[in-house]
């Protein structure tokens, strides 16, 4: 089953949220999506699961670095029709403050697009938006439609 | 007065149990670093114990000495919340190397047309490798704690489905206050990766619970 062709026929293609649930990983992390207008805005929940660093605590790196590219997918994915999920070729992660057990919200940004290969910057942050606790700089390969 | 015939009976059992264990059972200790920044890596050190075994028997009993086993050979209580809620494990640890596998699992899944799984998945391991590979290097205290800087992975070919993955994680060269470390997601072979990483860490930063 194609999902995205699926949510497309349903006239869904542009509800992230439905994309989400159906991809287990992201569903496991329990990432929402947040819309207003054209923009998007990924949301992490806290949860006692994502902790790396028990002492502080702290939000492990993987989690971030999972969630950075999750935001970086859904947010090329509502710019662009594909045929199948977008393929990370790498990602460049940045951490740039710990981060605390509370709600981590995203925003990506795609810098450009291409036919074949999009870049794609993204930041997360937790309670101001001019304080990111990472960014990522990342480029998908993509199968247009 | 006399004794109650019960407890001689008890000796007798204790005694019969002290008899059939061996002299000594191999039991991994965890190393007590427990303030480093991830604590996702379980390192553990292999002891021989020859005169705890025996004693712990005689003092508290069997049952006591068994439930001691299990817990010392508990390999999950060594991993991050987060590292045990994707099922990672450490494999293998040399000198500045580590091996680390996460299992394949239905809900580690990125791409549900394919079955693959998720990069962040891979990212999660590879930055945990990473991180432990530093520990493991020589001079490491645990004094010591640690933040990453910055990860960057390349993807070279989806990770097979139904296949579980392996990380070996190598730190190539440590300053007083940056690690640099490369490591290696694949299934079997190094030489076919499914991606590769370069990840840079700082050490000595505070690792305090906040107020």
């Amino acid at each position: 089953m194609q999902i995205l062709k699926q949510l497309r026929e349903e006239g869904r293609a542009e509800d992230m949220q439905a994309l989400l649930d159906h991809i287990p990983y992201a569903k496991f992390l329990g990432v929402q999506v947040d819309r207003k207008g054209n923009e998007v805005t990924t949301i992490l929940p806290f949860d006692e699961m994502l902790i790396g660093n028990t002492t502080l605590p702290a939000i492990h790196g993987g989690a971030i670095g999972a969630f950075l590219e999750l935001t970086s997918l859904i947010q090329l994915l509502f710019n662009t029709q594909c045929e199948s999920l977008p393929k990370t070729v790498d990602v460049s992660i940045d951490y740039l403050r710990s981060g605390r057990p509370v709600e981590t919200y995203g925003r990506a940004v795609v810098t450009r697009q291409g036919r074949r290969v999009a870049n794609v910057r993204a930041e997360i942050w937790q309670d101001e938006f001019n304080k990111p606790i990472a960014a990522s700089h990342a480029h998908f390969l993509l199968t247009p439609v | 007065m006399r004794k109650p015939q019960s407890r001689r009976r008890h000796h007798k059992v204790r005694y019969f149990v002290f008899r059939a264990l061996p002299e000594s059972f191999p039991v991994e200790l965890k190393r007590s670093n427990t303030d480093a920044h991830h604590m996702a890596m379980n390192d553990w050190v292999k002891f021989e114990l020859p005169f705890l075994s025996r004693d712990l028997v005689l003092r508290f009993g069997a049952d006591f000495y068994a439930a001691w086993l299990t817990f010392m050979n508990e390999p999950i209580s060594g991993v991050s919340p987060y590292g045990q809620a994707i099922g990672m494990s450490v494999q293998d640890t040399t000198d500045s190397k580590l091996t680390v596998k996460v299992p394949y699992a239905a809900h580690l899944v990125g791409d549900p047309d394919t079955g693959v799984i998720h990069g962040g998945v891979i990212t999660a391991a590879l930055d945990n490798a990473s991180g432990s590979a530093v520990r493991v290097s020589k001079d490491w205290h645990d004094g010591l704690s640690m933040a990453t800087l910055d990860i960057r992975i390349d993807y070279m070919k989806p990770a097979t489905p139904q296949v579980d993955l392996l990380v070996t994680a190598e730190c190539y060269k440590r300053t007083k206050t940056i690690a640099f470390v490369r490591a290696v997601a694949y299934h079997e072979s190094e030489d076919d990766p499914v991606a590769t990483s370069v990840a840079t860490f700082m050490m000595g930063t505070l690792n305090q619970r906040r107020s």
